[in-house]
This record gives C-alpha cells, sequence and structure tokens, in this order.
C-alpha cells in the first residue's frame, strides 16, 4: 500500500481540506542531490523523472473526436474525460504544430507565491499558512513528527519550525 | 471584446472567438493588403497567433484541458494519479 501511496501526485489533504499536488522533487535531474534527502522531503527517494508534456499534435489526436456542443445541456454526458473540448485555435492550421501555446500571466500568481511565503515566514496572525490543520496533516502523512502539535492543558502548542522567526 | 451576462461563458468561449480565428485564418492564408504610409505602398501583412498569455483558470477555458480537481497539471496529465 505504502509504496502504491508513493506513486500517488495529487491528495486531498484531511484537515486543510484542499487538493495539494505532491512530487515537484521529479522535475529535478536524475542526480540532483535533494532526490535522495528522504529526511527533509516525505521519506522517499524520488526515482521517477520528468515526465514528458504532450506536444501540439498528440493534443490535436486526443482533443479531435470530442463531441462538444456549446451552451447549456440538459443530459450531462457521463463519458469522463480531462479534456472538455476541442479547442477553437485547432481550427487555424499551424496551431497544432506550435510548441507553446499558452503561456501563464504569472502577476496573481507572483503576488499570491509572495504573500503566502511572507506571511508563513514572519508568521503573520491570520496570513501564515503554517497553522493547525497543517500541522495535523503533517502527522497524517507521517513526516516530520518534530513539528506536531503539543497540547498543554486548554492551549495547543505548535512548535517552531526551522524557518520561523523569533519576535525580536 | 465585450461579453455580457453575468457569468463568464467558461467553456464556451470558443462561440465568441470564433470572429478572431475567422480573421486569423484569412491573414495566414491569404494575407490583407495593408498602407504602407513611410514608404507610400501597400503590402501584404500576414499574421499568426504565437501563443496566449492568461491566467490557470482561463488556460483551461482556451485549451478545453480540466484544470481542477485530480488531474489539474496539464504536464503531468494521466500520471497525476488519484488517491482513494
Amino acid at each position: 500500500m505504502s509504496n502504491m501511496r508513493r506513486r500517488h501526485t495529487s491528495q486531498q489533504l484531511k484537515h486543510g481540506r484542499k487538493t495539494i499536488y505532491l512530487r515537484h522533487l521529479r522535475f529535478l535531474k536524475s542526480h540532483h542531490p535533494y532526490r535522495r534527502l528522504k529526511k527533509a522531503f516525505n521519506e522517499h527517494q524520488e526515482t521517477s523523472s520528468q515526465p514528458t508534456p504532450l506536444i501540439g499534435v498528440e493534443v490535436y489526436e486526443k482533443a479531435n473526436n470530442i463531441d462538444h456542443t456549446f451552451g447549456k445541456s440538459k443530459k450531462k454526458s457521463y463519458v469522463t474525460n480531462i479534456w472538455k473540448k476541442k479547442s477553437i485555435f485547432f481550427d487555424l492550421t499551424y496551431w497544432s504544430r506550435l510548441e507553446v501555446k499558452h503561456c501563464i500571466d504569472v502577476m496573481h500568481i507572483e503576488k499570491n507565491v509572495c504573500d503566502s511565503l511572507i506571511g508563513t515566514l514572519f508568521n503573520i496572525n491570520g496570513k501564515t499558512n503554517d497553522g493547525l490543520n497543517a500541522r495535523l496533516d503533517l502527522i497524517e502523512m507521517n513526516i516530520r513528527g518534530e513539528l506536531a502539535p503539543i497540547e498543554i492543558g486548554k492551549c495547543t502548542y505548535l512548535p517552531p519550525a526551522c524557518y520561523t522567526m523569533s519576535k525580536r | 471584446m465585450m461579453i455580457s451576462g453575468p457569468k463568464q461563458p467558461r467553456n464556451d468561449i470558443d462561440v465568441y472567438l470564433s470572429p478572431l480565428i475567422d480573421d486569423l485564418k484569412l491573414m495566414w492564408d491569404q494575407g490583407v493588403e495593408v498602407f504602407d504610409g513611410f514608404a507610400n505602398e501597400t503590402f501584404k501583412m500576414h499574421a499568426m497567433l504565437f501563443c496566449t498569455i492568461n491566467d490557470f483558470p482561463a488556460y483551461g477555458n482556451l485549451s478545453g484541458y480540466s484544470v481542477k480537481g485530480h488531474k489539474a497539471c496539464p504536464i503531468c496529465e494521466e500520471d497525476t494519479l488519484l488517491n482513494n
């Protein structure tokens, strides 16, 4: 089971109630030292290599025979497909030959990532992502036992992580 | 382009994009005569859509790929296995 579980890249957090995507280590080079650091990450070595992105023609083949009508439909199709439609851009003759079709605008991503990084580093109340639920999820995943919350009477005490800065 | 309504068209954005695609097709196949004021002559202009710049939800709308749930990563795709 643990071997199976290791393969999964997305999983639902029990306490944080979010879908998370794991195993980013496989995007590193094949002999990168981080791949062998078990303790620092999820107690497993990462051996698999980076997935190859689909090239345009492959996407075209996948999306080509999707029957999709626009607008609201009363009947819901029961065929579950990760591709929802054949994009209209494929009408352009050169579209399936392009290497990079869609670029993601990084403005908002940068802002959100910086916000949560700074909030977590300075431990700002309400902004930090390192709360009780995050620690409970760590117990659930069986990693970083030293960060488990300690209950003293009524209060729960979160041990400071290695990056937490003190008030001074 | 303005799209009216309280909700965004989501996957149906293709319907609104079709005039743009028609123009782009014309520009790719035949080209359009354009007047160059500096050289005082007309030339045939060709154009192509190189890439789109959008945020991640719009990426799903434009490409037709689902960007939510278990298989949300467009690179890992099928390998983004779910955990039951």
